[in-house]
């Protein structure tokens, strides 16, 4: 009898590799630091997700629903790993509360963090209370309480959304697209004048990467049915004045500066590593890659494997993902541990 | 490094504050004297290039910087101080290029040897602003409790200009949060001049730029930038508009005179260097600061204030 | 041509002949406008490399064109006419006629490195003004700007004795731009002075004019610099496929 396959991380990655283990009749431990299961998707609160347009609570709590209490599926919620000794087949993870788990291998799920955006200062954010994320824009639709100006509760007639907000910027040593805020922000856009048909939504990007299919949907439908205007503009400063917001910058493509008011700005933050990678990349004796995420030494040939054999990764632990690409790399991280535990020689060729 | 460290520190007062900013000198010397500290000048600096030589070829400026570090170490101290900004921030170039260009460092090595003195390497000198000096050495507890005349009822704009903050790479340790100087946003001078009494007023254009570089030779766009921040300064509010770098300070005052003659638009309010404000703050009178150096004349607001 | 339509023409593009007749009928004067090509017909490629060849440019094909330098700039504040992030389009592709309809006010650049500051992929576009402002002068398309004038004056006076005195600077800047400099505002700063300064400042001030302050035994580095600064111009010339004389 093998011994379990340890799980790191709660989220879709996560809980889709803890499926996909017990459905192969693979005994599981699920560590998850915070008290409850679902990672940001749940955690955050978000609204209805990309692409499926299902309530995030529906769609990923049916995942978490489908771990709890599964035969061969050990939850530990609001646990962290703090040392982790061993070698394939034979690990030993010990807890924050002293406890040992004993695992045959590890997968990584533990996902990213989301810029603060205080690192942007010019843009108005923990200055202006009208400034917000797009975090904060899917916990206003998912909470029921619609869009609001957090000022004084108004229904705003005009919302800005800056694109690139802590991705892309050298200047805050951030050299990474991170992948789903185009999209996503396309996605709140119509939200948002679904919601409320007169607001009227501004999109200002440098580049929009709605990449593949979401083109379409998210890209050309934003704009042809719910008429939300793109501007080609990086934003130089957002400010106060009379009550609203100043939203100061070049238009590039007239070639004049711009010094338009809004009620409310939206940052489209990007996807940070974790900030807990450097101690997870310790305690697990992984490399992290240049830019701080989980490093995945081979692209082709060994799906999912870290720096340290027996130990695997998945999701946006390993750089910005998408949510289903992170279920998916969740199952193909199941697919790699099991083939290690169960056949070691044969993985290891 | 702790305040204790910076007590004596290396001195570099740099061109300016041997002619315009002769008043900077004074006062920062005056202020130190006060204070309990100590400066030690370099001996026998060169000028680091201001924004002039770095227009020729930017490594010559990290040459002339790089040789200044060097005299600093030469004299066994771990810590240069520069009042000036562009002092300052040559400095903080040349220690930022000598750790990261292999050619900065190729054509510093060259021209040290040739010029025969001690090849500057990175690492071995810590540049600070006359603001970090007296924020780290003494900081806002004890100079308040140092204060003998309170600068209680002077509403102040503080005005840092650029080269102290911009670019940021070249200043690593600022933006480092509680604590440290922001890059956006500095504080260390309202910081210290708070502790002074002073008011501050809430300035947007704390490091807009005043167009010192074309001070003459784009003198009607220098005039125009500065309009800009001295009008701004008193729709703020603001009787005394505090400097911390004589190039800053001197294009203030010059370009006052010139919109007034130039444009017809008058302004009021004072420039003054906030060590003259801080030197007055500690007990010292107005001529031991330079006030009469001033060409914007604060001398009436002062007495009215009760100051120096 | 409909007159209101002139208005969207560049002057330069609308040619009339004063004195014409075709097949017999008089077209002279406004009768015979018509507009030149306005195409862009071919790319000077050569163009983003020699301003990537001088010192600041090195970074220009980072830029992805996403305007935070011209948002930030505080020239553009004062001149919209004036952006860095126009220019540099212009310069990556090469489309030089429409760069040199800007290139007297790119020397304006004030290098507050506000651009530098917001830049998200360090383009240094300060850099990258100063050095097209002297890729102008060195290709001859303007003569040398007054900021040339005063840097030139500048170092050398840091190369000759390691220290710059600014009366002295002031002084050679007007003679080099031909400026007089009894310049009324000028003589309201000198005699506001005067009224209220010490003698003994003042002295000081006439002093350093007469006698010169200077950095003790700078002669080798004098040498050294000298040595650089003709070496640094060599390759300029050479990135630019100029001969030592600046003629291409």
């Amino acid at each position: 009898m093998t011994k379990p396959i340890l799980i790191v991380g709660g989220g879709p990655a996560g809980l889709s590799a803890a499926h996909a283990l017990a459905s192969a009749g693979q005994e599981v431990v699920l560590v998850e630091k915070e008290d409850r299961l679902g990672g940001a998707p749940i955690l955050q609160g978000y609204a209805k997700l990309v692409p499926s347009h299902e309530w995030a609570k529906d769609a990923i709590g049916g995942m978490v629903d489908r771990v709890t209490g599964r035969a061969g599926v050990t939850v530990m919620t609001g646990a962290t790993v703090h040392g982790f000794d061993g070698t394939p087949g034979a690990f030993t993870a010990t807890l924050k509360d002293g406890s040992r788990v004993e695992a045959s291998a590890a997968i990584l799920a533990t996902g990213f963090t989301h810029f603060d955006s205080v690192n942007k200062p010019e843009w108005g954010f923990g200055t202006y209370p009208d400034v917000v994320t797009t975090v904060q824009v899917e916990q206003m639709i998912s909470s029921g309480q619609g869009i609001r100006c957090p000022s004084d509760g108004r229904v705003p007639d005009r919302v800005a959304i800056l694109l690139c907000v802590g991705s892309r910027d050298r200047q805050i040593g951030r050299e990474w697209c991170s992948k789903i805020c185009c999209t996503v922000s396309a996605n709140i856009a119509m939200e948002i004048r679904e919601l409320s048909p007169k607001t009227n939504v501004y999109i200002y990007y440098m580049d929009i990467r709605t990449f593949g299919l979401y083109e379409g949907e998210y890209y050309w439908g934003s704009q042809e049915e719910a008429k939300v205007k793109y501007v080609k503009a990086r934003i130089a400063e957002v400010t106060g004045r009379d009550g609203r917001l100043l939203v100061k910058g070049e238009d590039t493509l007239v070639k004049r500066p711009i010094s338009i008011p809004f009620d409310m700005v939206v940052h489209a933050i990007g996807m940070d590593p974790n900030v807990d990678n450097m101690t997870l990349g310790a305690i697990f004796g992984v490399d992290l890659n240049k830019y701080g995420y989980i490093a995945k030494p081979s692209t082709y040939a060994h799906l999912a494997e870290t720096s340290r054999p027996g130990v695997f990764v998945a999701g946006a632990a390993t750089g910005p993902e998408t949510i289903d690409d992170s279920i998916a790399q969740g199952h193909a991280a199941a697919m790699a541990a099991l083939n290690m535990v169960r056949a070691p020689s044969m993985a290891a060729e | 490094m702790d305040g204790n460290d910076l007590k004596k520190v290396a001195y570099y007062p740099g061109c300016a504050l041997e002619g315009t900013g002769h008043a900077y000198n004074r006062s920062t010397k005056a202020v130190g004297k006060a204070l309990g500290l100590d400066l030690v000048e370099l001996k026998n600096w060169n000028c680091c290039g201001a924004m002039e030589v770095k227009n020729i070829d930017p490594k010559i400026q990290t040459y002339l910087s790089a040789r200044n570090l060097s005299i600093a170490e030469d004299m066994g101290f771990d810590t240069v101080m520069a009042p000036c900004n562009g002092c300052y921030h040559n400095l903080k170039k040349a220690e930022y290029d000598l750790a990261h260009d292999a050619a900065s460092v190729e054509v510093n090595a060259r021209l040290s040897e040739k010029a025969g003195h001690q090849t500057y390497e990175s690492g071995g000198v810590e540049t600070i602003h006359a603001l970090d000096w007296i924020k780290r050495a003494v900081g806002e507890d004890e100079l308040a409790a140092r204060v003998k005349n309170n600068l209680k009822g002077l509403k102040i704009a503080n005005y840092y200009g650029c080269m102290y903050t911009r670019p940021r790479h070249i200043f690593p340790e600022k933006d480092k949060g509680p604590g440290s100087e922001s890059t956006a946003k500095p504080h260390f001078m309202d910081d210290l001049l708070a502790a002074a009494g002073a008011e501050n007023v809430d300035f947007p254009l704390k490091t807009a730029c005043c167009g010192g570089a074309h001070s003459l030779s784009d003198s009607d766009t220098s005039t125009r930038l500065v309009l800009n921040i001295l009008e701004t300064a008193e729709a703020c509010g603001a009787e005394v508009i505090a400097t911390e770098c004589p190039t800053c300070h001197t294009g203030l005052e010059m370009h006052q005179v010139r919109a007034e003659e130039v444009l017809g638009r008058k302004t009021n309010v004072k420039i003054l260097y906030f060590t003259q404000l801080l030197g007055m703050a500690l007990g010292l009178s107005q001529k031991k600061v330079g006030v009469q150096e001033n060409l914007s004349d604060p001398r009436d607001l002062l007495r009215q204030k009760g100051l120096g | 041509m409909p007159i209101h339509e002139k208005s969207l023409i560049r002057p330069e593009n609308l040619v009339e002949h004063e004195h014409l007749v075709i097949d017999g009928v008089d077209v002279s004067g406004h009768w015979s406008t018509f507009i030149e090509g306005r195409s862009i017909t071919d790319y000077n490629e050569a163009m983003q490399d020699e301003i990537a060849a001088l010192p600041g440019g090195e970074n220009i094909h980072r830029c992805w064109q996403c305007g935070s330098c011209t948002n930030a700039c505080t020239v553009n504040a004062v001149n919209p006419e004036f952006n860095p992030r126009y220019w540099i389009y212009l310069i990556r592709l090469g489309m030089e006629q429409e760069l040199l309809r800007d290139k007297d006010i790119i020397w304006q650049c004030v290098s507050c490195n506000k651009c530098t500051y917001a830049c998200p992929r360090d383009v240094v576009p300060e850099g990258v003004m100063k050095a097209t402002a002297h890729w102008l002068e060195l290709k001859g398309h303007t003569p040398k700007s007054p900021s040339t004038h005063f840097d030139e004056g500048f170092a050398g006076s840091v190369i000759k004795t390691g220290k710059i005195e600014e009366t002295r600077v002031l002084l050679g800047f007007f003679r080099r731009t031909g400026q007089p400099a009894n310049q009324p505002w000028l003589a309201r700063l000198v005699t506001g002075l005067v009224r209220r300064m010490p003698l003994g400042y003042l002295t000081r001030l006439g002093w350093g004019v007469v006698f010169r302050p200077r950095t003790r035994n700078w002669g080798a580095a004098r040498r050294a610099l000298n040595e650089y600064v003709h070496e640094v111009e060599a390759q300029n010339r050479a990135a630019l496929g100029l001969d030592g004389q600046g003629r291409q």
